[in-house]
């Protein structure tokens, strides 16, 4: 009995000992575990937005970093996922550094297909970061953090107003339309618009296609002028505005006028 | 009633003893405390966890050492054992363990640390009341008085 409870002594006392040391030493090797973000390049081709994230992982520790995932989600203000981009890192061995970038893109021909409001209006996007790893082979660890991103609309506060009607000739008349918006979004709105006007029949009075280039933070305002039969120039109907941008594609948008 | 003067003498040495190894404890358990938290910042919660273990753990030490060479002594030492696996468990959730520091979560599955734990505990448990059983077999022999 008594050589029983003495090796359970020393059992015990070896196994605190070893225990305490890899807590220590799993302690320490996670101080040690470093990740540092570079500058985010920005871009934006064929409708989708991307952002590259250089980062450059630092491993001072004693244990090996396994399964290193990356996740970067784009939440809408509903909580609603509008892209989610992943790393992964099979391995960052002890005593090793290595740099890699984490591409995060968004699909904004999608995102306003599926969200048309953020073309028209202010908003905020939520950016979620998750970065999964397993310490020492053993520890499953995630660290995610939450940032919010403000969204200026591209086509906010777009307008069709009637300016303008009087007579032409005769038999006709003329009517002047201004479309006007402001570039919310930190980026150029540069392709095409086209505007059609409609009389509250559904006729078709008249379209004008007009270039765009409009920097952010500026407004555009372009007016149109339609000539049609007295008659058929109604107080009252619609204007239908198409745009193909690089950033997005979007139409038709109706807006319904009066008066003028 | 006449107080037998060796009793006296004897459960003040065990008294002094008791003192100074709870004070040797205290004094390492504090000073690593206070080292992790320079190292590792601030965790709120956890930090007060682990100043309310370091005060019952010291308390047990304190309490075993004093009723030495009794049965209390190792009744004492499966409490203790059990208190840590216990204390642990709840502390740690049960192994899902998530901090937040201000816009950051942090996630860990401890529960391979609180199995390593958990049975380390048993084994001094399981010592315990082994040396309980001895104890009280070399008391009927007439070993121990």
């Amino acid at each position: 009995m008594k050589q029983t409870i003495r090796a359970l002594g020393v059992a015990t006392t070896i196994l605190w000992i070893a225990f305490l040391f890899f807590i220590v030493t799993a302690g320490y090797s996670a101080l040690n575990f470093k990740v540092e973000l570079g500058q985010a390049r920005v871009s934006v081709s064929d409708g989708v937005l991307r952002m590259s994230i250089p980062f450059k992982i630092s491993n001072a520790g004693y244990y090996d970093v396994t399964e290193l995932n990356i996740t970067t989600r784009v939440l809408e203000e509903n909580g609603a996922i509008i892209s989610e981009s992943a790393t992964f890192i099979p391995e960052v061995p002890r005593g090793s550094n290595m740099t890699e970038t984490h591409d995060v893109s968004v699909n904004l021909k999608e995102l306003v297909l599926d969200f048309p409001s953020y073309l028209f209006e202010d908003s905020h996007l939520t950016l979620e970061q998750i970065v999964g790893l397993r310490f020492a082979k053993v520890f499953p660890l995630q660290v995610s953090a939450n940032a919010t991103m403000q969204w200026g609309a591209p086509l906010r506060n777009l307008s069709a107003e009637q300016v303008f009607r009087g007579p032409h000739n005769s038999t006709h008349s003329k009517a002047g339309f201004e479309i006007r918006f402001e570039n919310g979004s930190p980026f150029d709105v540069s392709g095409v618009m086209e505007a059609e006007v409609y009389n509250e029949e559904g006729k078709l009075l008249g379209s004008v296609t007009s270039r765009l280039e409009v920097a952010p933070n500026s407004v555009f305002s372009q007016e149109v002028m339609v000539t049609a039969k007295t008659d058929e120039l109604t107080a009252s109907g619609e204007v239908h505005l198409y745009f193909d941008t690089y950033m997005f594609r979007f139409g038709p948008l109706v807006i319904h006028y009066e008066g003028g | 009633m006449k107080v037998d003067s060796s009793l006296v003498k004897e459960l003040a040495l065990r008294a002094l003893r008791a003192a100074l190894k709870g004070l040797v404890l205290a004094v390492l358990l504090l000073f690593f405390s206070q080292m992790l938290r320079r190292l590792a910042g601030n965790f709120g919660v956890y930090w007060y966890a682990v100043d309310v273990f370091v005060a019952v753990y010291i308390s047990f030490v304190v309490a075993i050492e004093f009723l030495s060479k009794t049965i209390f002594q190792y009744m004492l030492g499966a409490g203790k054992e059990l208190f840590i696996i216990l204390y642990f468990m709840y502390v740690l959730n049960g192994g899902e363990v998530t901090v937040s520091m201000g816009p950051m979560q942090i996630t860990a599955d401890l529960r391979v640390l609180l199995l390593m734990l958990v049975s380390i505990s048993l084994l001094g448990l399981g010592k315990n009341a082994l040396q309980a059983v001895n104890f009280l077999n070399e008391r009927d022999k007439g070993s121990v008085t």
